[in-house]
């Protein structure tokens, strides 16, 4: 399965511009910050609600392609909506949060995917 | 075989396929190269996860201070660098440490004295005489932390994303699997980046860099 055929497939995991995020922080204390981390990335997935029970249920729900070739210096995003937290390789993205990743070096990864019905992910990260 | 020993296999599998990925090279080329500055539009290197989430809520053991609590919180105006492992680790523990000595070298004295390195072992029956030792051997101040409990473990891990499990062969052998990921703790105890296993040391100390800039002093 490609990279591409799986875009195409999910589109409606697309992720829209994340606006809002960070936009609730009471304190104004200071502290160490992350700062803005929410320009485009090259990749962007959405979990939605209900996403886990959905894949509970044996619903052929496909959020993440099985396999994703990317290259250094690439982006990606998943925004999780989902009540629950889910693992993605290499990641965990809690409930409601939203994780930004620019891959960094090359190197190819097997690891759980929690979103996908195969349960897997390989990732691969070329120079 | 059954889901947890599928996702220790998994977790292995991706221990191993990152591995080769390399790391720094060894500390005998020409002197690190403390950074100065990083571009003010620069994006963080490591993953970032917002909501930074709050890893304060559970306290560990220090095996370093007499038993203290650890508190997964940075002193004002600082940063924790936190890592689950393992003593007997023979790869990832050791390469991701030294990596991490590596960074906080390309940080200013004053920056890298603002960064607390901390290690809780996911292997506290074998590791609990012996972390402060291990961590110290990389980072002479380095705190070590644990428990004895496991489900306290899992409560202070389980913020951080991070994953581990301890499996007993059939010759008795101790076959440990975990997460590699370094965290950074802000001082309002948030969890604003981690690394992942393999994520160059010049990278880390850029976000180290960013983020203590951004801090400030308190």
């Amino acid at each position: 399965m490609t990279l591409r055929r799986c875009l195409a497939g999910l589109a409606v995991a697309l992720v829209l511009p994340l606006a809002a995020c960070g936009g609730d922080d009471e304190s104004a204390a200071p502290g160490v910050e992350t700062g803005d981390e929410s320009a485009a990335a090259e990749y962007e997935y959405l979990i939605p609600v209900g996403a886990g029970e959905a894949l509970d249920a044996g619903e052929p729900l496909e959020i993440l392609p099985a396999e994703l070739d990317v290259r250094v210096g690439e982006s990606i995003r998943i925004v999780n909506d989902d009540d629950r937290g889910h693992t993605v390789g290499p990641f965990f993205i809690g409930a409601n949060e939203t994780l930004t990743y620019r891959f960094s070096s090359p190197g190819e990864l097997v690891g759980v995917c929690t979103v996908h019905p195969s349960g897997e992910i390989v990732l691969t990260v070329s120079a | 075989m059954g889901d947890r020993r599928r996702v220790a296999a998994l977790a292995v599998a991706a221990t191993l396929a990152l591995a080769a990925c390399g790391s720094d090279e060894p500390d005998s080329g020409p002197p690190t190269q403390v950074i100065t500055e990083v571009p003010s539009d620069r994006v963080l290197a490591g993953v970032v996860r917002e909501p930074a989430p709050d890893v304060s809520a559970t306290t560990l053991t220090s095996y370093t201070y007499d038993d203290a609590e650890l508190e997964f919180r940075a002193e004002p105006g600082e940063l924790q660098v936190v890592y689950f492992g393992y003593t007997n680790c023979p790869d990832v523990c050791p390469t991701t440490m030294f990596d991490h000595t590596v960074a906080l070298r390309r940080l200013p004295d004053e920056m890298s004295e603002r960064v607390e390195t901390v290690m809780v072992t996911v292997d506290p029956e074998r590791d609990e005489e012996i972390l402060t030792d291990y961590v110290r051997s990389f980072v002479p101040d380095a705190e070590g932390a644990g428990t004895a409990d496991p489900d306290r473990l899992a409560a202070a891990a389980e913020p951080f994303g991070a994953t581990y499990e301890i499996v007993e062969g059939p010759a008795g052998e101790i076959e440990v699997s975990h997460s590699g990921f370094l965290y950074a703790v802000n001082d309002r105890g948030e969890l604003v980046v981690a690394w992942p296993f393999g994520t160059p040391s010049e990278e880390m100390a850029a976000d180290m860099f960013q983020l203590l800039e951004r801090g400030g002093s308190t």
